[in-house]
């Protein structure tokens, strides 16, 4: 699903480098992406999303090299290919829950919004725990339940793959039990693969594999890389 | 780029923030609105007077406000202007020099004015009768188009002149009057007057008046002569005074005194040629009192001083819109500051460009489109309610 070769990005004017010599996720697996604040991880995750192109090496997706795809043809990959789920939720405040949920079928031009699509949003939506919260904004809702609405925003395509970005940080242990396990029952439900960044060692036996990013970046260091 | 999902993303936003938004297109359509309704009115005020005053070849009165001459003489506004002797408008008839029609619009009835005029009046104005008849006898009306839809009035109704002082015994007593006849309409104040002979008017002044046939009374109902030999019969207050006027009791009406020293409020004075437009201007241009006028050149004096203040109001207002602009665009490029983060999370999501863009053009081009259709619409009431505004202005 995620195959990365010899990836070597910096930021403009700043210090920070991530290179690493491969990083790979197969089909239909749960990984966890663990490391201190400031290693990469998010980075990593952006590259892989194609918010970020790298400056070398190549990023492939469901067979796709997204670090090639012209900027209009990556938004597009984005939201057909991959399900994103941002630690600070990115709801938007003038719209309901339901049409948060939704908003992916308003930006595109490839994804068409269906009786069957708003079906399956309502339904995640009561597999989430949300759903008497529907019609509601997200101000109204706790931490818990917008970052769950924000998680059944990045499944209501049903992605190939998903990526999900601390989407535990702020709750309580109740509240990341129910997360995750939303997170991947559904992603096993839908055979998508999961990439999540996590700090909570107590998370990490629920994911198939877990990837150090201080260890990826040394693999490069090792053979007399860039770092 | 997906049309209705920016569309629908964008209204939502504006559900959501309606009270900005609704300032917003308030501010803008008053930008827009102002300047272009205050020229709407100038041009609608404008081409009514005009069209009015250019009809009305010259227009005798007595001395002094010449605008007021015109309103009262073409727009039966003004009753209070300063009237002349009939003997003044016939010396004007009796040079030869022009065709004379008396005005007398000081009176009215339920808020139409009542004009005492001649048959010629009719003619001049090419005023048709569009149900019943002409005026033949006194206390008969004939009212124009809009005070007979206004009120339902038809042939073989009444109107009642409006008494002018409750409490004074010696003032204006109200007079029914047999409407006889209802104008075709003209867009044009004579819609909104009630027509009657010179002589009705007067009756309604109180300079002429009916009663019991002095013959047919008895002594009690007389006072005595005044002086011995005296012949004139005097009678008290036990006589009973007509308040309408009918075929059965209009013998019974005279007028006391010499009807040439009763009042008219202006004269229009028609000339048959240029040249004797200009014999009767140099005989008549403020002798004895009166004034003698051209209505459209006081119109054209009238307009340069409103064309010269529009302009100056225009330059203010254009100031003000620069402002009010300039504070708009201000709000635009705060509210993009403030949605950045959302625009982060959508281009995130997958939103490309165009989206973007669209999205922020939203919010601009709903304002700005959403305040010319308001302004459209108020242009258009002002465009329908100009001929009451107008009437309004002139009182």
């Amino acid at each position: 699903m995620i195959a990365c070769e010899k990836v070597r990005f910096s930021y403009p004017a700043e210090a920070f480098q991530l290179s690493f010599d491969a990083f790979s996720v197969e089909k239909g697996e749960a990984v966890a992406l663990i490391g201190p604040s400031g290693c990469g991880k998010t980075t990593l995750m952006n590259l892989i999303s194609g918010i970020l192109t790298p400056g070398g090496g190549r990023v492939t997706v469901n067979g796709k090299v997204v670090s090639e795809l012209a900027v209009a043809a990556r938004q597009r990959f984005r939201l057909g290919t991959i399900g994103l789920v941002p630690q600070s939720f990115e709801l938007l405040d003038y719209l309901t829950i339901r049409e948060n949920i939704l908003v992916p079928f308003r930006v595109s031009s490839q994804l068409r919004l269906t009786d069957e699509i708003v079906a399956r949003c309502d339904d995640l939506a009561t597999r989430a725990g949300i759903a008497a919260h529907l019609e509601k904004f997200p101000r109204q809702l706790s931490q818990g339940e917008r970052q769950r609405a924000a998680l059944c925003r990045g499944l209501v395509t049903s992605p190939p793959l998903l990526l999900a970005d601390e989407p535990t940080g702020n709750l309580d242990p109740e509240n990341q039990d129910k997360i995750v396990s939303l997170l991947l029952g559904e992603a096993a439900r839908i055979g998508s693969s999961v990439l999540m960044i996590t700090h909570d060692p107590l998370l990490l036996p629920r994911f198939a594999r877990v990837v150090d990013v201080m260890e990826l970046r040394d693999t490069l260091r090792n053979e007399g890389g860039a770092e | 780029m997906n049309g209705s999902g920016v569309l629908f993303l964008g209204l939502r936003y504006l559900q959501r923030n309606r009270v900005k938004t609704l300032l917003l297109v308030a501010a803008f359509t008053l930008v827009w609105l102002l300047p272009a309704g205050i020229g709407l009115i100038v041009a609608k005020v404008e081409a009514q007077l005009r069209a009015r005053a250019e009809g009305t070849p010259l227009l005798l009165g007595q001395a002094g406000s010449p605008l007021e001459l015109v309103f009262n003489g073409l727009y039966f506004t003004k009753p209070q202007v300063a009237t002349l002797p009939l003997r003044e408008v016939d010396a004007v008839a009796e040079t030869g020099f022009a065709e004379v029609i008396p005005i007398y619009a000081r009176y009215s009835a339920g808020g139409y004015r009542i004009v005492g005029t001649s048959l010629d009046y009719f003619d001049f104005r090419r005023l048709g009768v569009k149900e019943g008849r002409q005026l033949l006898r006194l206390g008969e009306c004939v009212v124009g188009a809009e005070v007979a839809e206004n009120n339902g009035l038809k042939p073989g109704d009444a109107v009642i002149s409006t008494p002018e002082t409750l409490f004074d015994l010696a003032g204006v007593y109200p007079l029914k009057m047999t409407v006889v006849g209802v104008l075709a309409p003209t867009a044009s104040p004579d819609d909104e007057a009630i027509f009657v002979d010179l002589k009705t008017a007067w009756i309604i002044e109180g300079l002429g008046h009916g009663h019991e046939d002095a013959d047919k009374l008895g002594d009690e109902q007389k006072i005595a002569p005044a002086a011995p030999g005296d012949s004139v019969v005097r009678l008290n207050a036990s006589v009973v005074e007509y308040n309408e006027i009918t075929p059965g009791n209009s013998d019974g009406f005279h007028f006391h005194g010499d009807t040439a020293d009763y009042p008219v409020t202006a004269a229009i004075v028609i000339p048959s040629d240029a040249r004797d437009r200009a014999l009767i201007k140099g005989r008549f241009t403020k002798a004895g009192g009166l004034q003698l006028i051209s209505p459209a050149a006081e119109m054209d004096e009238l307009f340069a001083t409103v064309f010269s203040v529009q302009r100056f109001v225009l330059g203010l207002l254009l100031a003000i819109g620069i402002a009010t602009l300039a504070i708009g665009a201000l709000v635009f490029l705060l509210s993009y500051r403030l949605r950045e983060e959302e625009f982060r999370h959508l281009r995130h999501l997958g939103a490309d460009l165009a989206t973007l863009r669209a999205l922020v053009a939203f919010e601009a081009g709903f304002v700005i489109l959403a305040s010319l259709l308001a302004s459209g619409v108020g242009l258009a009431l002002i465009h329908f309610l100009a001929p009451q505004l107008i009437r309004e202005m002139m009182g």
